[in-house]
Formats: structure tokens, sequence, C-alpha cells
């Protein structure tokens, strides 16, 4: 099974770091320079995750006119942000596309690592069910959930769609993954109410509680999540290469999900990646959560650069959770 | 064993050059780090990770500022006990 395209899509509001300072008191050089961005895209008021990875998918199909969605065997979206909570927006995204009723279709709740578990996922489905194409789909739009003076995260999160298109013929060899979970960290990112747990409707007839709106968005603990990084990534990228029977030589890019700046260029620093091997593409986009890394795939695609490249793909977050995986293109 | 405030004072020193990566940077009992900008929660997050791994100290996951991290004299304190 082989990666053989990604298409994606930005929202059409555009929220530079000038505005966000306004919101947050963050300086603008802290925002440029240490988050790395200048601009991000946030969902418009009229926008869905759903609308969004459909101009994603629609963006496959131009660059990919060979892919008949009629062939379509499985849909996999990887969303922590659906349009609702029932039903899986994958469905409502299969009835958008037009895709086959024949079409098996599941939504991966996952965050940052959600990519490169969804991609081996797909990949087991599709050769345990004998599938020949699939789409994996992300879109996981954290505009919706911030709170505009969050120091914490409004400055680093931006909105984005992405499709891949996954085939049994050809595309990009997809390796054996490294994976991980510690969810004794799980609060370090994190959205309190909502759910079951602390829920918005009543439970048992009891008349619903009055509800703080800071409960109802993103809460990042920055150290947290930069420890965490820290402590496991070195261990994933080794487990992975092992797994794969490669040398760190080998590596030609290290696509890792687009955190931020300062954590990427920490990570190098200590692992000692050259700065070559380690594209950053925050500048535009901001952090985009599960789309960060087929959206970096997808850009070095059209400049050429992977052409006969091998790459490590890293995700981690929300969870905590982390998956690395080898991708060798042709 | 227990650190003395000198060697307390010097592994902040230590761990402040290389969180800013800048081997002239140095601080002194009653500055405050994060007042004074010489950190920021970016490089507050490094500064802690070295000062933890030198003096085999774990920090309190959160709340760092509130609970007066930032401050030298009370790193000195945490790290001395």
């Amino acid at each position: 099974m082989k990666l053989r395209a990604i298409g994606y899509a930005l929202p059409e509001r555009v929220v530079a770091s000038d505005e966000v300072a306004r919101w947050s008191g963050l300086e603008d050089k802290f925002i440029a320079e240490k988050i790395g961005t200048a601009s991000r895209r946030f969902l418009a008021e009229g926008e869905t995750p759903v609308s969004l990875a459909r101009r994603a998918c629609e963006d496959l199909a131009r660059r990919a006119p060979e892919l008949e969605l009629g062939k379509v065997g499985l849909l996999v979206l990887v969303t922590q942000n659906p349009d609702y909570k029932i039903p899986h927006s994958s469905a409502l995204l299969q009835h958008a596309l037009g895709l086959p009723v024949g079409t098996g279709c599941f939504d991966i709740n996952l965050g940052c690592s959600g990519y490169v578990y969804a991609l081996s996922a797909v990949k087991g489905l599709m050769l345990s069910e004998g599938i020949g194409d699939a789409l994996l789909v992300t879109c996981d739009p954290y505009s919706r959930i911030m709170g505009r003076a969050d120091r914490d995260t409004i400055a680093l999160f931006g909105d984005a769609a992405t499709a891949t298109w996954l085939s049994a013929e050809k595309g990009a060899g997809i390796g054996r993954l490294d994976w991980g979970t510690d969810g004794a960290g799980a609060e370090h990112l994190m959205v309190p109410r909502g759910g079951s747990a602390r829920p918005l409707s009543c439970i048992d007839g009891e008349t619903p509680q009055a509800v703080d709106p800071a409960e109802l968005r993103l809460h990042m603990n920055g150290r947290g999540i930069f420890n965490f990084m820290i402590q496991r990534l070195p261990g994933t990228f080794k487990a992975c290469l092992e797994k794969n029977g490669l040398g760190d030589e080998a590596i030609d890019f290290y696509v890792l999900h687009q955190a931020s700046r300062f954590m990427l260029q920490t990570l190098a620093t200590r692992l000692r990646i050259p700065a070559e091997k380690l594209p950053i593409n925050l500048e535009r986009v901001g952090n985009t959560v599960s789309s960060s890394i087929p959206l970096l795939l997808a850009e070095l695609g059209e400049r050429g650069a992977l052409r006969g490249k091998t790459v490590l793909v890293s995700g981690f977050g929300v969870g905590l959770s982390w998956a690395s995986n080898i991708l060798r293109f042709p | 064993m227990k650190m003395t405030e000198q060697q307390a004072l010097a592994a902040i020193n230590d761990a402040l050059r290389k969180a800013l990566k800048d081997p002239s940077v140095t601080t002194k009992p009653g500055s405050d780090l994060q007042e004074e900008s010489v950190l920021d929660s970016l490089d507050g997050m490094v500064f802690f990770l070295e000062l933890s791994a030198t003096t085999q100290k774990e920090f309190p996951e959160k709340d760092l500022v509130e609970q007066g991290f930032y401050k030298v004299d009370k790193l000195i304190s945490f790290l001395t006990t």
C-alpha cells in the first residue's frame, strides 16, 4: 500500500500575527521568531471541518486526475473537532464527495499524532480487506476552541485540511510504525468540558449547570508538552529507524509535526539534525494539528524535493500520543 | 547531598547560559527572571529542563510563574532544601 498523492485546502480567512498580538498581548517579535508564524488561517463563519475537508479532496482530485472517487473503498477522517458530536464527520464527507455507499467511513479521534497513526491504520485495512484505493483526510480546526486572549495557544494554531490518496498500485512506500501513548499527561492538552464526563446537556433530567465558557476552550500546559517532546521523541525516532532497518544517515528529511519553530529547533539542536533536513512551514499556516505533516509533505512534493527521498515522519501531542514512520518516495 | 547557595546560583547561571545560548548571561539573588525579561515562556521551558537535569530536582508541572520559580531567591531556596 502506497502514499500516492496529497491535496490540501486552507480557509479563506487570513489572520495576521499583529491581530493575534492585539488579542493576546503577545509581542509580534515573539510570535515571529519563537513561534515562527507570520499568519495563519481560521475557518470563516460559514465554513465547517467537512466543507474544508471536501475542498482538500477536490484539490487532491485536481492534482491526481487518475483518482476515481467511485473506486474509493475506505475514507478515514482524522479530527477531534468534527462538525457534530454525532454523527461522525467522515459520513458527512462521504455524502459531500458522492462516494459509493459501499465505502467504509470512520473518524479517528487523535490530534497531532493522528496522521501517522492513520497511515498505518488505513494501510492495514487496505491489506486485510483487499481495498485498492483509500482516502485519508485530516481537518482539526482549533480556531473553534481557542480563546482569543489565551497566550498559550492563540499564536500557535491554524486551520487546514489535507487529503491523502493511498493506493495499492504505486506511490511512496509506508514503513513500519513506532508509536506510544502516555495518558498520565492527558491534561496537558485538553478541552475540559463538553464530553460525557462533564457534559453540556443534562444528566438524568437534572437542569444543566451554568457553563463557564473557558471550560469549553483548549487548555495547554506548554511546558508539559515541551518536556514530553524532549523525553519521548529521541526514543521513537531510534525505535522507528531500528524497526525499518535504517540508520539516521539514511534519512533525507525529518518531516515532523510543526509544533512551533522553537520546539523544532530545540529538538534539532539536541538530536543534531541538520537544518536542511528539518523543513519548517509554520510561517504562513501555523501549527495545523494533524494536517501539519501531510501539508508539509504536499509542499515539499510541489517543489519536487521528495523524489527518491527517505523521510521520517513523526507526530506528537494530544494524549499524550506519538507515532513515527518511514516514507520512501519513488 | 544538599547544595550550598553558591552552588545553586552557579547551577542557575549555567542553565541560563544554556537556555539562552549566551555564555555571558548572568543573574544574582533578588532578581526576577520574568519581570526583568531575562526569560520568556519558551526559553523558560529549556531553562527549567536544564536546571532539573543538572540538579536532579523535579520542578512542579504547572504554574511556575505563580509559584514564584522565576525569582532567583525562590530557586535558590528550592535547590538548597
